[in-house]
């Protein structure tokens, strides 16, 4: 075990080894912080208080002793401290009290795993186990889910009164069957939900319909809860949780839980390709650091996002370091295996444990010494949470981002601001996307008629009207004496998945063993591009390599695939405007604004990239149909006097050399191939001066000078219709440089994955008549609010994408800001710059 | 309405489907027209009923009647049997000193299958015995929002019953009513009733000899009942009656109130004979199957001595072969429990005669721990484990008996010592 000092000498050796500290970019250093205690709050429960005692609990962080008032006075609360910080009882504190004096009142939690879920009961077991005395009215705590056997069910529908469960359940057999709930739901004081940053975009959406349909059966047994919330770190947990819950909440987010010195440290692996860009590999820097970290014995936690690389990085370290005991974890381990693991952990057996993000909600693991993080986990709050493992309440920990090649990780070790304190990342959800409300519409309307005049949670009620018009046009609703009753023989809660938010959805099944087993939907508009033959497609840490697509079944093969790279699709995009909601001027006549759009799509082919280095390893064609995706899009264009300087400034000669000996023998047997003639505006060669040739797709994007310079790639121009071609190409590998680098910071601001905001750029873009313009839209029909958060932070956007593209080592453009030379003709490094600085300055 | 019209080509072109069922589906959905079609008729003028009132309204009941002698294919379902088996076996004692007027035959069409609180009970058929001959009670949902009405119709017609008979109620009918009586927020009636559901019991009696235990099978195969044309199949109700919401036609509900009353009367029939079935096993004769089913409901209800006399009649009736084996040993257990032993040997080497390794192990255990015949033991185990080699079987199994055997080895060899 680590003592107190440990990672500060072990720090101090770091920082005169210059194999490591060369890389080391960034070094946060918290100081140590005492607990800000309280004594138990005076008005608790006595049984309760003697149990706290019994369990060694004999004051309250102030951040516990907070959320207990505020619950107590019947406020809804989002808990936000950090990693271990206790929240957990901030809500069974007031949870107990209420039921221990309320000898009916119930409450439901809600997790978003299983795993998470029976952690908790046993936590929630320690408290109750060790009440004294004992409640007038036992409180049976139970988890019902999936894996509840049917036998056990009816009890406990009928008795408990702490109910845990997650979102799929109450979806699909809770809420539709509330009749046998009557008990529970008449009582029903409290709704924890756990984790509620997980609960954005497409998921968040579901979710907060999801609080309206509860809220309209708690509403038929006369019952009134509370909300009790808990998130990670984000920019805006209270109008998140607002949100979701549709009801005032107060943030609780003053930390009063002590905890040790910590280090924080940016580690960026080193070029070994300045040139392209290309580093050394993030999960092998991760390995080395790891084997130092095993040597000065400190428990070690590795954070990968792949199975592929949980287990390359497993073996390494076993070979290297047989003397230490090294686990890894993920799902698709055993449940008893993970037990073992986590025990090990909390008893320091297990030294060194690599694991993917199955480790990093909630599961009790105990504290570690140090946390490393093979790249960045895709934001900032699982950042966050992953650091947060290690971190004991005293001595000192040490976490490490080590970063990949991506465009976001290099901006971060950049910009390390958006890692600490202050986090643009926004909980974005949309619970009035109206694929997602129709489909809660249609369940709660099984549940519970609808009668004329109901609201259904803030939704507009002309608005619900509409819905319930069309429900009732179709015949999936009658409406007779003011009530709106379910008419189709459909149970609809079975149609409907909370993790997608498309009209159609596509069946992903593995194939690989005797029989197809199903891993997973996709929305049919994404299937096109996500799980077309070819495609690697990454579900929980599990690699796949799509076999086939049928899409007149709707369904996908997959096999488990061990590959060392993932899948890029090259999509040939066109978009259509279909009305502007707001656009506003930037600069002279720059304009950026947002819309629906509809987005044309054909997946034309894809490449193969290696994970980490983001090396090119082959481009395969593919033919597939188009699709049609209507949603919301944001957009700007680029003002034409930017336009114009850019076109000024293309005004440099290349040096002739670097074409090649044989060149100017070229040069003239194109000249002469095309009489000497101007192929754009066809005027001759004036006597003293030859005209220029230009490669038609640029030099660099070939790897020999003779491969360029066939006759076949050149064209004859004169120099003033050289320099409008140049500058055209110059455009455009700007804009798609730009394209690149606000697609890749995007998912900074929205919280989403990268895959969630589609991207085109347009040097003649039809929707901004004709001007260059850059697009980022939703990828979710009718858009889930990601391009409209991004539209308001377009400043930000433009500012971020200057630091990230500036402060790139690379030579002209690389994959970890405007995206790789070979892909846009010039690397365009320059162009993007200067359309950049054109927009901030305006 | 037509402020909808917008929202409804916004959901049309983000693809969204709408439509009542997987089969009604279409990307491009059918509005239906919001005026009755001129097709339009009430039930009233479809089938014999009329208004009755309540408190919250009325409902519409339909009655029937039908003469003491009345017979429902072979059964005459005015009969008034026996119940002490059947009420035993069903926990429903009360059924024995019941007035026959007291039991009544539910049978509910609804509008899914899936149960949930989307689903609406629309007809319930009550069927029961009066002095003058069976009476049949239907009562239809006119429309979802007389629903307080028809259930406290359906209280009112209960009031006079105790004991309810269905046809898989316990999972389906009547959860599905007591739903609809808290929904109204109303107290259900069936919860103080006493329940037999047939299903069970028909699962128990004819699993082995009838490939669908569905009451519409049993009814053609065992009561010799014939549906006329106007009958229409199960899956098909739902779908009528949300026709019939949406267009008032009430034409098609005839079929559906037809098909309801051939439930009630068959749930009625089965129900007598059942009832004497179980009473009088031997005197009624039947399958030999159908008598092994009985013998083990018997010996399960603790009469083993009339088990074991059913089970001797059963044997000389047909079993088939594949489940010759397991009547014997289910035969041997009640002869053993009643101490039986020359019965009960017999039983077993007959069934180790037809292959059963079951048997073999039980007459090895015999020998070996009551007899103490450890060369006899012996014998039925090594036999067992050459019979074992002939076919798949468990490697527990095979490990067992080669462990028994060295047992019984050494036993004997001390014995011989002795």
């Amino acid at each position: 075990m680590t003592t107190i000092n440990q990672i500060d000498q072990l720090l101090s050796k770091w920082q005169n080894d210059p194999d490591i500290w060369d890389h080391v970019v960034h070094l946060r250093v918290t100081p140590a912080k005492d607990a800000n205690l309280l004594p138990l709050p005076a008005d608790m429960a006595a049984s309760l208080r003697t149990s706290l005692e019994n369990n060694q609990i004999h004051s309250l962080y102030s951040h516990q002793f907070a959320a207990w008032t505020s619950v107590l006075e019947g406020e809804n609360i989002v808990v936000t401290t950090g990693t271990a910080s206790g929240k957990s009882l901030c809500y069974q504190l007031p949870v107990l009290h209420t039921c221990i004096l309320d000898p009916e009142a119930t409450a439901l939690f809600i997790y978003p795993t299983k795993a998470l879920t029976y952690d908790q009961l046993q936590q929630i077991h320690r408290l109750t186990n060790a009440l004294s005395p004992n409640p007038i009215k036992p409180i049976p705590i139970a988890v019902y889910d999936g894996d509840t056997p049917s036998a056990n069910r009816k009890k406990i529908r009928e008795t408990s009164r702490i109910l845990l469960s997650n979102p799929d359940m109450l979806h699909t057999a809770v809420f539709p069957h509330h009749t046998l709930w009557e008990q529970f739901f008449q009582h029903l004081k409290f709704v924890v939900i756990d984790e509620i940053h997980i609960y954005r975009g497409v998921f968040g959406s579901h979710i907060a319909n999801l609080i309206r349909r509860l809220k309209r059966i708690m509403n038929f047994y006369k019952s009134k809860c509370q909300f009790i919330l808990t998130s990670a770190t984000i920019a805006n947990p209270a109008q998140h949780a607002a949100q979701l819950v549709e009801s005032p909440v107060r943030c609780i987010d003053d930390d009063g839980a002590p905890h040790g010195k910590r280090y924080f440290a940016l580690y960026n692996p080193p070029l070994v390709n300045p040139e392209l860009g290309i580093r050394r590999s993030a999960l092998g820097d991760c390995v080395t650091l790891a084997g130092k970290l095993m040597q000065n014995n400190t428990q070690t936690v590795v954070f990968s996002p792949t199975r592929r690389s949980i287990e390359f990085g497993l073996r390494a370290l076993q070979m290297e370091q047989p003397e230490f005991n090294t686990r890894g974890y993920r799902s698709g381990y055993l449940p008893q295996d993970r037990r073992d693991i986590e025990n090990g952990l909390r008893h320091g057996e297990v030294q060194t444990v690599i694991a993917t993000n199955a480790l990093e909600l909630g599961i009790d693991i105990g504290n570690l010494d140090a946390a490393l993080l093979a790249g960045y986990p895709g934001s900032i709050a699982s950042t966050r949470q992953q650091i947060g493992r290690a971190g004991r309440k005293t001595g000192s920990a040490l976490g490490v981002l080590v970063a990949s090649a991506n465009p976001l990780d290099q901006f971060l070790v950049r910009y390390p601001e958006y890692l600490f304190e202050k986090s643009p990342e926004q909980a974005l959800i949309d619970p009035n996307n109206p694929i997602i409300l129709l489909q809660h519409l249609r369940c709660s309307a099984f549940e519970l008629p609808f009668q004329a005049g109901e609201a259904f949670g803030s939704l507009p009620t002309d608005l619900l009207q509409q819905y319930l018009s069309i429900l009732v046009k179709s015949g999936e609703l009658h409406y007779v004496s003011l009530r709106y009753y379910w008419t189709a023989t459909r149970y609809p809660a079975q149609d409907v998945s909370l993790r997608n938010a498309s009209a159609n959805s596509v069946v992903l099944s593995d194939i690989a063993g005797q029989h197809p087993k199903t891993i997973g939907i996709v929305d049919y508009e994404s299937a096109l591009w996500m799980v077309h033959p070819g495609a690697i497609y990454l579900h929980q840490g599990e690699i796949y390599e799509v076999v086939s697509l049928d899409l007149e079944n709707a369904s996908a093969q997959l096999v488990p695939k061990d590959s060392d790279y993932f899948t890029d699709p090259k999509v040939e995009i066109s978009v259509k405007k279909i009305s502007t909601f707001e656009e506003t001027l930037i600069g002279k006549n720059g304009k950026k604004g947002f819309g629906e759009i509809i987005v044309t799509s054909q997946v034309k082919g894809y490449q193969r990239i290696r994970w980490y280095t983001r090396e090119i390893l082959g481009n395969y064609p593919l033919e597939m149909p188009t699709t049609q995706l209507q949603t919301t899009g944001y957009w700007f264009v680029i003002a034409s006097d930017i336009v114009a300087k850019l076109r000024e400034q293309g005004l440099w000669s290349s040096d002739p050399n670097r074409y090649g000996s044989t060149w100017d023998q070229i040069k003239y047997l194109a000249r002469k191939r095309d009489h000497f003639q101007c192929q754009v505006c066809r005027m001759f060669e004036p006597n003293d001066q030859a005209h220029h040739v230009h490669h038609k797709i640029p030099f660099r994007a070939f790897s020999s000078p003779e491969d360029a310079n066939q006759l076949d790639n050149l064209v004859t121009l004169c120099p003033s219709c050289h320099r409008k071609v140049e500058a055209t190409v110059r455009i455009r590998s700007g804009l798609a440089g730009l394209k690149y680098v606000v697609q890749n910071l995007a998912p900074l601001y929205a919280m989403c994955d990268v895959r969630d905001i589609g991207a085109y750029a347009d040097p003649q873009a039809e929707f901004a008549d004709g001007s260059p313009a850059v697009l980022l839209y939703d990828m979710v029909p009718a858009g889930i609010g990601l391009a409209r958060k991004v539209y308001e932070l377009h400043d930000q956007l433009i500012h971020d994408a200057k630091i990230l593209v500036e402060g790139c080592s690379c030579v002209d453009g690389c994959p970890s800001c405007v995206g790789p030379g070979v892909e846009i003709g010039y690397g365009g490094k320059r162009e993007t710059l200067a359309l950049i600085d054109g927009m901030i300055q305006g | 309405m037509d402020t909808s019209e917008n929202l409804y080509e916004k959901l049309k072109s983000l693809g969204v489907k709408l439509g009542t069922s997987p089969a009604n589906i279409s990307l491009q959905p059918q509005l239906v027209d919001e005026v009755f079609p001129p097709s339009h008729q009430d039930i009233d003028s479809v089938v014999n009923g009329r208004n009755y009132e309540t408190h919250f309204g009325s409902t519409f009941l339909i009655e029937k009647s039908f003469p003491l002698d009345y017979s429902h294919g072979i059964i005459h379902i005015c009969e008034y049997p026996k119940y002490r088996i059947i009420s035993e076996w069903s926990r429903c004692l009360e059924l024995n000193t019941a007035e026959p007027h007291q039991i009544v035959f539910l049978d509910t069409e609804t509008t899914g299958l899936a149960g949930g609180t989307g689903t609406l009970v629309f007809l319930v058929g009550l069927g029961f015995l009066s002095s003058t001959g069976f009476r049949l009670y239907q009562i239809f949902l006119r429309d979802p929002s007389e629903e307080p009405a028809f259930l406290t119709s359906l209280v009112d017609l209960l009031a006079n019953h105790t004991i309810l008979v269905t046809y898989n109620g316990k999972t389906f009918d009547i959860p599905l009513l007591n739903t609809r009586f808290r929904l109204n927020q109303f107290a259900s009636p069936v919860q103080s009733l006493g329940h037999i559901d047939l299903l069970p019991l028909a699962r128990r009696l004819w699993r082995n000899r009838l490939p669908s235990r569905t009451l519409g099978y049993l009814e053609e195969e065992l009561l010799d009942v014939h549906r006329t044309q106007q009958d229409v199949p199960g899956w098909l109700i739902p779908d009528l009656y949300f026709d019939y919401l949406r267009t008032r036609d009430a034409r098609p509900m005839a079929g559906i109130i037809y098909h309801n009353e051939i439930d009630i009367l068959s749930l009625a029939g089965l129900f007598v004979m059942v009832s004497n079935l179980l009473n009088h096993p031997i005197e009624l004769h039947r399958h030999g199957l159908d008598l092994a089913a009985i013998a083990r409901l018997y010996a399960e209800l603790g009469y083993e001595d009339e088990a074991e006399t059913i089970y001797e009649h059963s044997f000389k009736g047909s079993i088939p072969t594949e489940h010759v084996i397991q009547v014997l040993l289910n035969y041997a257990k009640v002869c053993r429990d009643t101490n039986k032993s020359e019965k009960c040997l017999h039983a077993w080497q007959k069934a180790a005669s037809l292959g059963s390794i079951e048997a073999h192990l039980k007459l090895a255990k015999y020998y070996e721990h009551h007899t103490r015949e450890y060369l006899t033991a012996l014998y039925w185990t090594t036999n067992a484990l050459d019979l074992v080699k002939t076919i798949p079987y468990n490697q527990q199994v095979v490990a067992e008996l080669t462990h028994r055997k060295k047992r019984l080895e050494l036993k004997q060899s001390k014995a011989e010592e002795k």
